[in-house]
């Protein structure tokens, strides 16, 4: 099965967590954890480029998701670069992030623009997710406009941005998630969104625990302070994570004798 | 920074004491140590493997880790210490290497002596290259560089050969020109007194990679640190919490709010 189907299986079993991850390590680690898809946002890679979120481009999204899809063979679900809107841009967008591995990506744009990917597809399973913000003091008979317009030109999936929980994600599970496959992403718990008859969750600490962690250590090393060992590299589980045994593996099955055939 | 002015930095910092520079393996990290008051960073191979999500045993190519030096040196203003692994290759890709990375803005490099392709210091089944082999490389390095570049001979001969051959090699090194010597794969207490005692203390400028308390390592002699696992552990701590977190309550706010990072 490809990875687009792959996708499309696991979101009819139920409700997909796919936490945020930026580098083939973090998707790992959230393998190893037990999920089965995860997601890649614009933040996440132009955080760890050192790059302007808004300056970021395709080819450097595209870089991270091959390394990713390559790292795990799980389904990865791309946000596209900032800025991708008409319809050529979403196009090329589409079908670069699907050759690099992707089983799907979500795009803020135009019923035009969606329609545009979709018929970019290379594989018809790959997922395309329409995405539209939810602004502050935004008129839901708008959003609700919207989200009618984008499933009409053929969205795999609307993803409501911008819930934060409360009334509103009440509001979008009643109005939309109910009434059609909906993702929604942030912090509130995915038990709940999950009842709340969502199909996607985008969810996670990403690249801002990272810079948490590591902000943490360097101030750790900069007191001196030697107690505090949450940072401690554990060498054996990392490099077995990183498929270190396999390399053993792979090194004793194509060994030859350097002292034949010369 | 520019290139030059971060290894007359880091040239300068090397004269007043010992550098101590944490382990990073991408752009935002860098930013992270330079926030934090240190002067120096030090780009790990090893966390530029797992970035690609591979084990750091020579998967990485010369071309990935150029990528990442060049984001890493565009971040920081801090003069920046990048892993080269082996060099690519013979004392060619040497060549190309120490070109390359002075370039991408590196105020320092560490070539090793081992078997190409290589396996990370701490890692079983390294081999090494003869000795007259790694000193010809050095000296590919050293004619190389044109613009200050320190150049660190790295030597994994320990854990094959044992320390009479990590001092013979480190020795002949010092002996081609190299700036600082690396002696990888110190695991002991025993293995670090006699690195202090055979090798820093002989005068040989010295670079420790472990997590000693840097006062007692500058107390040593020796002039760098690094602290090579420093980012990647604390990202693979606190990634694994939040996603274990994530996966058995529904959200990774606890762990987001233990490190301080709740919005």
């Amino acid at each position: 099965m490809s990875v687009g189907g792959d996708l499309r299986a696991r979101l009819a079993a139920g409700m997909v967590v796919a936490p945020l991850v930026y580098d083939g390590l973090t998707a790992l680690i959230a393998r190893r954890a037990g999920f089965d898809a995860c997601a890649i946002s614009v933040d996440g890679v132009a955080a760890q480029r050192g790059v302007d979120p808004d300056l970021l481009e395709l080819a450097e999204v595209t870089d991270v998701v091959r390394h990713v899809a390559d790292a795990v063979s799980f389904p990865v679900i791309v946000e596209a670069p900032r800025g991708v809107r008409d319809a050529r841009h979403v196009a090329r967008c589409a079908a670069e992030i699907e050759s690099a591995g992707a089983a799907g990506l979500h795009v803020d744009t135009s019923a035009d623009g969606l329609r545009a990917a979709l018929d970019a597809r290379i594989d018809p399973a790959f997922v395309v997710i329409a995405r539209t913000r939810l602004h502050d003091h935004d008129d839901w008979s708008r959003v609700l406009a919207r989200v009618h317009a984008l499933r009409a030109a053929g969205a795999d999936l609307v993803y409501v941005d911008g819930l934060d929980g409360g009334t509103v994600l009440d509001y979008c599970a009643r109005h939309v998630a109910q009434h059609g496959p909906t993702a929604c992403g942030g912090s509130m718990s995915t038990t709940l969104t999950s009842a709340l008859g969502f199909a996607l969750h985008f969810a996670g600490a990403g690249h801002a625990l990272s810079i948490a962690a590591v902000r943490d250590a360097l101030a750790r090393v900069r007191r001196g302070d030697e107690t505090d060992r949450r940072d401690q590299l554990k060498f054996d589980e990392i490099t077995s994570l990183l498929g270190l045994d396999d390399v053993y593996d792979l090194e004793a099955r194509y060994a030859t004798d350097p002292t034949k055939g010369r | 920074m520019n290139g030059a002015a971060a290894r007359a930095a880091l040239r300068r910092q090397l004269d007043r004491g010992l550098v101590l520079a944490p382990g990073i393996y991408n752009a935002m990290f860098a930013r992270l140590v330079e926030d934090a008051g240190f002067t120096c960073a030090y780009m790990t191979g090893f966390g530029t493997a797992a970035r690609y999500g591979v084990a750091d045993v020579g998967l990485i190519t010369q071309t990935e880790m150029l990528a990442n030096v060049r984001a890493i040196c565009a971040a920081t203003t801090l003069p920046v210490i990048a892993d080269a692994d082996t060099g690519y290759g013979n004392a060619l890709n040497v060549t190309r290497t120490v070109r390359l990375w002075e370039r991408a803005g590196a105020a320092a490099l560490h070539i090793e002596d081992q078997v190409f392709p290589k396996k990370c210091g701490f890692m079983r089944g390294k081999q090494v290259i003869p000795l007259d082999e790694a000193v010809a490389k050095l000296r590919a390095a050293l004619d190389a560089r044109n613009d200050g570049l320190v150049v660190i001979a790295r030597t994994d001969a320990l854990a094959v050969n044992g320390w009479d051959d990590v001092i013979a090699r480190t020795r002949a090194f010092a002996d081609a020109g190299a700036d600082l010597v690396f002696v990888d794969g110190i695991r002991t207490r025993d293995d670090l007194t006699t690195y202090a005692n055979e090798l820093v203390k002989t005068g040989l400028p010295c670079l420790y990679n472990g997590a000693l308390d840097s006062a007692e390592a500058e107390r040593l002699g020796f002039k760098i640190q690094i602290l090579a696992g420093l980012a990647l552990g604390a990202v693979h701590n606190a990634t694994t919490a939040a996603m274990e977190a994530l996966r058995d309550t529904g959200s990774a706010d606890a762990v987001l709010a233990d490190y301080g990072a709740l919005r």
